[in-house]
């Protein structure tokens, strides 16, 4: 787990960045520019976290990942009106893991992965949705060649008049024989006017993979309330409890530890569900 | 005299449309113990769920009062705001929720008059858990996620033990406990009976003796058919554990 960040970069100042050594990074987006390609250096081991700013709302990353490269991605996004793009390139026998939390008004979350033989990737993202935010998660795996595995888990709580969707395509081409692809989409609806949506896809062309997609919508389970409300707690502090315990247990243990206090702070503040 | 503690009055429950309850009555005082036994499917825990104010059932006639209060369409929270506890047959899995933090939620629900720092609440905590023989990591687990059958009747006791209920149900308490466990479960109970004392009384929904070894009921009370067939002493179960409910039956018919 990265806890401070050694190199600080402005990505305004560059076109491109090459990460060659073993080292945690921090990308501010603050400036004009919204697009960076970054290179992950063959072998090389880099945690990255992002921040975001208002004066940027189109982010735009290209990520590369060399062989055997590894990257850790991570970002607490709370920034309104927000359009965040990834694509991620995964040369053999690399690896990818990415935990992003957003809080923000109206957020568009793209996702895009190309996985390589012997590649790894793993994406975990959390949301909550507020008000009348508006929250749009589009994730797209394209496995291409030989064995690899992506594995996508997204979970958000949507309140009041809020909306959030999840649009997942997981593509297996000929030739990717061994590929896992699992994608799992949950969305907490937390009141009538909540609206929640859930997209999820599979497109495959071999024959020897696993492929799996779930995708939830729901309310708090009436047993779960009765169970907590039968120790004294009123209905809308479990309800406080649960949706954040169902965002809070997927933020525990993968957002650095000042994204995440950030992230318990927004939701300690969340007081009217 | 010791007081009563709740009131059961022709209480007849449905749940879609099926009479499960129909027509329980029962007045339990302060420092008693009832064990409630019966056949599966008789309404011993839609009794039990009612009288906690589960929104799974309908009350279609009768009343339930606690300490001289008409409960019977009050809400869950209220009612164990009041003092009814309820240890549940399946306690639910809650995600992202610690033990720790649910119990200090609900005690300072249910004890919203006193003042007690997190670091003592949590050293009474640590104490009450290790007399129950739970793991020290248990106040940090989420809410009875990856407990055993075992670890989650303890946890119910642990939660009763620290919010301190005047009315307790304890459904199915024993089933998934080994031998040790149940009688560390039924030295706490009893422990914390008799430190109530006349403040409290005990529901006690069990099939077997096994339990009752180790908490001595005042009453037992056959629930057969929606209906208290058949009440005595702790001698009923006794009878029961050896004869079973035929008997029960036969004279029914």
């Amino acid at each position: 787990m990265v806890e401070t960040a050694k190199h600080l970069i402005y990505a305004k100042d560059y076109d491109k960045i090459e990460i060659t050594h073993n080292a945690p990074y921090r990308i501010h987006f603050r400036g004009v520019k919204d697009k960076v390609n970054i290179i992950i250096k063959e072998g090389v081991r880099a945690f990255i976290t992002e921040r975001f700013c208002p004066r940027t709302p189109n982010v735009k990353v290209d990520f590369v990942l060399e062989e055997n490269a590894e990257l850790v991605l991570s970002a607490f996004c709370d920034v309104s009106s927000v359009s965040v793009s990834h694509n991620i390139q995964s040369k053999p026998n690399s690896n990818f893991s990415g935990y992003f939390g957003f809080y923000g008004k109206n957020v568009k979350d793209d996702w895009h992965f190309v996985l390589t033989k012997g590649s790894l990737a793993e994406l975990n993202t959390v949301s909550f949705c507020k008000g009348t935010d508006n929250h749009f998660h589009n994730i797209t795996t394209h496995q291409i060649e030989g064995s690899n595995k992506v594995k996508f888990n997204g979970r958000s709580v949507a309140v009041m008049q809020s909306m959030c969707k999840f649009v997942t395509k997981g593509i297996i081409d000929k030739g990717s024989a061994g590929a896992v692809c699992s994608h799992k989409s949950k969305i907490l609806t937390l009141s009538d006017e909540a609206k929640a949506e859930v997209d999820p896809s599979l497109l495959i062309d071999e024959y020897d993979v696993q492929a799996g997609h779930s995708g939830s919508v729901g309310r708090i389970n009436k047993e779960e309330l009765f169970y907590m409300m039968s120790r004294g707690l009123s209905e809308q502090e479990v309800i406080k409890l649960v949706s954040n315990g169902f965002l809070v247990s997927r933020i525990e243990g993968f957002l650095i530890a000042s994204d995440r206090n950030r992230f318990y702070k927004a939701l300690e503040q969340q007081e009217k569900l | 005299m010791s007081r009563v503690i709740i009131t059961i009055e022709d209480l007849v429950v449905n749940i879609k449309g099926k009479q499960i309850l129909k027509g329980v009555n029962l007045k339990m005082q302060g420092g008693e113990i009832h064990a409630i036994m019966g056949p599966n499917g008789n309404g011993k825990s839609t009794l039990a769920s009612v009288i906690m104010g589960s929104p799974f059932f309908e009350i279609e006639s009768g009343k339930i009062t606690f300490d001289g209060v008409d409960i019977t369409h009050k809400p869950t929270d209220e009612r164990a705001r009041m003092g009814v506890f309820l240890g549940m047959q399946y306690p639910s899995e809650i995600n992202g929720v610690t033990n720790m933090q649910f119990l200090r939620s609900a005690y300072n629900a249910v004890h919203s008059d006193e003042k007690v720092s997190l670091s003592t609440l949590k050293k009474s905590v640590m104490q009450t858990a290790k007399g129950l023989k739970m793991s020290k990591d248990m106040p940090n687990r989420y809410l009875n996620v990856g407990f055993s059958g075992g670890e989650k009747k303890r946890n119910e006791i642990l939660q009763m033990m620290m919010l301190k209920p005047r009315f307790v149900m304890l459904d199915e308490i024993d089933s998934g406990l080994d031998i040790d466990a149940l009688q560390t479960v039924g030295e706490n109970i009893t422990a914390y009976s008799k430190s109530a004392g006349e403040n409290a009384a005990f529901m006690l929904i069990t099939h077997y003796q096994r339990l009752l070894n180790y908490v001595k009921p005042d009453f037992v009370h056959v629930l057969y058919e929606g209906k208290i067939a058949k009440s005595g002493g702790a001698e009923l179960s006794l009878k029961l554990e050896q004869e079973g409910y035929e008997w029960l039956k036969q004279q029914s018919i």
